[in-house]
């Protein structure tokens, strides 16, 4: 087997070479980094043999964040500066986060900013940040487990984010100094634990319950390939729902009035602790003690038993039931085409959630692999072959996009270019024309979401093509190219067709943030203060100039002589040599542009080595059933 | 060069160009061409690398879609024939009309007392109609002297019309839920 790798496009040369590395699953409530050792998966824990990491963050204004159980433990005492659920408010502007319903114990800065932020007494701070923190709490753990530094991360994501959090998250991965390999969905990643793990064939439906996020997704497993069917879900809807309705249930019955000012947030915090820890308790008990400390100090207590619990968490089952539909109809299959449905997420505990579930789906529910850590070891698994520590072949997961994507079309109506549910990678086009006579330029607002009305979807970014010569309305064409990559992350391009003036816009959506506001957080973070950010920029580029000749100087031993003349060999060699000799310099910019030109160089080779896949995928079969 | 980018959605998954299509082994092909052109067997190949995987693997991936998509696979074939979607062609008088009773059954279904079973009868009448129509369209494509593009084309609007009802009557349910 690993004989036949070194031959394999894009395969290390040296297969006994192992990589570290990790796969993350960035949880509401918690966290977990799991790794592929000697062939199993498992879960990393801390100094105290804690696997789960509590997303709490604590900031503190001499001090350095602190993050998990120490900031859970000074929540209810500094509930301002102590950030809970980051994952909810990822990826959002300040107005999306106040239609969640939520009563957030924070204190917001500018509430037009683009990323809100929550005012500490380490400064403000964004969701970005805080799962930032998150992250390299992960990344400390798991480099001092295995012992080295981390090549690349797989981190999880609901499968229901949509472009703005899926980028948020990437970003804050980039702030903490992860290479992410892959964004991967989290129900496809605890399909693979499952999957692999007993060896599944068929249908099933992965029923994900988190803290915070609800993702249900369709997939077919044959032969190693783990295909996604469809997704839906709802970004915010979770545990933390459950609570807030427990939370509700005793509030209105306890014998106290709330202004609604600053100083109830410890009585409010301290209220959705108890109401998980009764929610906790009532999955094995029938009846649970509630006991609260009311603000002016007394106590009160009150009972709560399971079958009112049930009545009081339904409406959250009922509203993950809709999606339930939807991922059916839009799988094309019904409940009897399924081979089972897995649970996934520490809400699935809840005893009511897996009897509806069950009845929903009228199939068994596999809840055998531990809820809270099957998304870890599913994004493990998949970290290991992409690092190329075992061969791809094992397995493939095809993944789909949520969300549509499209544009707003006259009227402020949404014309879909990317149906939801696409299999990514996914690329399309559409032409427009011009509507005005002398038109030169043209608007293009890029959207997600399912509804006809702009207005009803989600803003992802607004950019304009300049540069249209004037001609008649109707004879300029502009073609708006959507490209989603196998993160299911977006770019958008636009050309303008009909004259030899090319107008080129490649956006990257609004919400992401941009490679100076990045470099502005780290500046801003104590994390790197002390560091000199020139060096951490160098070696960022070093890195990527190693990966980049690593991965040509191997293809060249591999297929040079095949694919290229002399020359082209001679010119590919020099560049490399080039980019060789700037890499031990100290010039970042330099090395990145020299990057970026070998890879231009590069680029017919690739063309022609990934055309040569063909003819050896064509020998496995019959070639004149392929014709030319 | 010929590249797989070249290649007809066809002749990409090795298959005769028809409107009759084996699915099992359009689907096994397809793997097998995801399973040596995704981006994830470059995920340490270098960018220009994981680019041009990107590119190979949505053309199979958007190759896939239009075959597997009885609608979407006529719509290609006719294109490949010339015949465009935005040419406006003219509607059956008769099943303009049809379309009309349809919609009035649905408004009617919306607002009866036991509209979930309205709307449930509805959608099985509509289902059954779609089939038919499906079976008539592979006639029109697969006729052996060709095929009878006008007609597919005609066919071809009439499915995506019962497709746009079916999915009002499918939001319509959820609201039932």
């Amino acid at each position: 087997m690993a004989l036949l790798q070194i031959s394999e496009p894009g395969k290390s040369t040296n297969p006994h070479e192992h990589r570290l590395a990790a796969g993350i699953d960035l949880g509401t409530t918690n966290s977990l980094v799991a790794t592929v050792r000697s062939g199993s998966p498992a879960v990393l824990v801390d100094e105290e043999g804690e696997s789960l990491l509590p997303s709490v963050v604590r900031y503190r204004a001499d001090a350095q964040p602190q993050v998990g159980r120490l900031a859970v433990a000074a929540a209810v005492e500094d509930p301002h500066n102590t950030i809970a659920s980051a994952k909810r408010m990822i990826g959002r502007t300040t107005s999306e986060l106040k239609t969640l319903h939520e009563v957030l114990p924070y204190r917001f800065d500018n509430e037009l900013a683009k990323i809100p932020r929550i005012l500490t007494a380490d400064g403000p701070r964004s969701a970005i940040e805080v799962s930032a923190e998150i992250l390299s709490e992960l990344k400390k753990r798991a480099e001092s487990s295995l012992g080295g530094e981390l090549t690349g991360v797989v981190i999880t994501v609901p499968a229901y984010f949509d472009d703005a959090q899926r980028q948020a998250t990437k970003d804050a991965a980039r702030l903490a100094g992860l290479t992410v390999m892959r964004l991967l969905n989290e129900p496809t990643a605890a399909a693979v634990a499952y999957g692999l793990d007993q060896g599944s064939e068929g249908k099933y439906a992965i029923y994900d319950l988190g803290g915070g996020t609800f993702d249900i997704s369709i997939l077919h497993l044959h032969e190693g390939v783990f295909e996604v069917l469809s997704t839906a879900g709802d970004s915010a809807l979770g545990g933390d729902d459950m609570d807030r309705l427990i939370a509700e249930w005793i509030l209105e019955r306890c014998p106290c009035e709330l202004s609604g000012n600053d100083s109830e947030a410890t009585f409010l915090r301290q209220l959705m602790l108890v109401a998980r820890e009764t929610k906790e308790a009532l999955t094995t008990q029938e009846s649970a003690e509630v006991e609260i400390d009311m603000p002016g100090g007394e106590k009160w207590h009150t009972q709560l038993d399971k079958t009112t619990l049930d009545s009081i968490i339904d409406p959250i089952i009922d509203k993950s039931l809709l999606p339930c539909r939807r991922v059916l109809r839009d799988a094309g299959i019904t409940q009897d085409d399924l081979d089972g449905v897995v649970l996934v997420g520490g809400s699935t505990r809840v005893p009511r959630v897996r009897e509806r579930v069950e009845t929903f789906f009228r199939c068994e529910a596999y809840a055998d692999v531990d809820p809270d850590s099957v998304v870890a070891i599913g994004a493990a698994i998949q970290a290991d072959i992409l690092a190329g520590n075992r061969p791809a072949d094992d397995m493939l997961l095809l993944d789909v996009i949520p969300l549509s994507l499209g544009l707003e079309i006259m009227g402020g109506m949404v014309e879909k270019i990317i149906p939801r549910n696409s299999t990514i990678p996914v690329g399309k086009a559409q032409e427009f024309t011009t509507y005005k006579d002398g038109q030169t330029a043209m608007s293009i607002h890029v959207v997600q979401g399912e509804r006809e009305l702009v207005t009803d979807c989600r803003s992802l970014a607004r950019f304009e093509l300049r540069g249209i010569p004037p001609m008649a309305a109707g004879s300029g064409r502009v073609q708006v190219s959507f490209k989603v990559d196998a993160d299911g992350l977006l770019s958008v391009s636009a050309r303008e067709m009909t004259t030899g003036v090319q107008a080129d816009v490649t956006i990257k959506p609004s919400y992401g943030l941009t490679d100076a506001e990045v470099e502005q957080m780290l500046r801003d973070s104590i994390d790197y203060a002390e560091e000199d950010m020139h060096a951490r920029m160098l070696a960022e580029q070093r890195v990527d100039a190693d990966r980049t000749i690593e991965a040509l100087v191997s293809a060249l031993e591999a297929d040079g002589e095949a694919f290229l003349d002399e020359e082209e060999r001679d010119r590919l060699t020099a560049a490399i040599d080039s980019l060789r000799t700037l890499r031990e310099g100290h010039d970042a910019d330099a090395i990145k542009q020299s990057v970026e030109a070998l890879n231009a160089l590069s680029e017919p080779f690739a063309a022609r080595r990934m055309n040569a896949g063909i003819h050896s995928a064509l020998a496995g079969h019959n070639i004149n059933e392929f014709g030319e | 060069m010929h590249t797989l980018l070249d290649k007809t959605y066809f002749d990409i998954f090795g298959l005769d160009e028809a409107y009759a299509l084996d699915q099992g082994g359009l689907r096994q092909r397809f793997r097998e061409l995801q399973r040596k052109y995704h981006p994830d067997n470059f995920a340490s190949a270098s960018e220009v690398e994981k680019r041009v995987s990107a590119q190979y693997a949505a053309h199979i991936n958007e190759a896939f879609t239009t075959l597997r998509d009885p609608v979407l696979r006529a719509r290609y074939i006719l294109a490949r024939h010339g015949v465009s979607q935005e040419e406006k062609s003219h509607m059956d008088n008769a099943f303009l009309i049809e379309q009309m009773e349809l919609r009035e059954q649905l408004e009617a279904a919306l607002s009866s007392q036991d509209g979930l079973d309205a709307l449930v009868t509805l959608s099985d009448k509509i289902s059954r109609d779609y089939a038919d129509k499906t079976a008539q369209l592979e006639q029109a494509l697969d006729a052996s002297e060709g095929p009878e593009l006008e007609q597919a084309d005609r066919l071809v609007r009439e499915l995506q019309f019962f497709r746009r009802i079916q999915q009002e009557i499918e939001e319509a349910e959820e609201a039932y839920l």
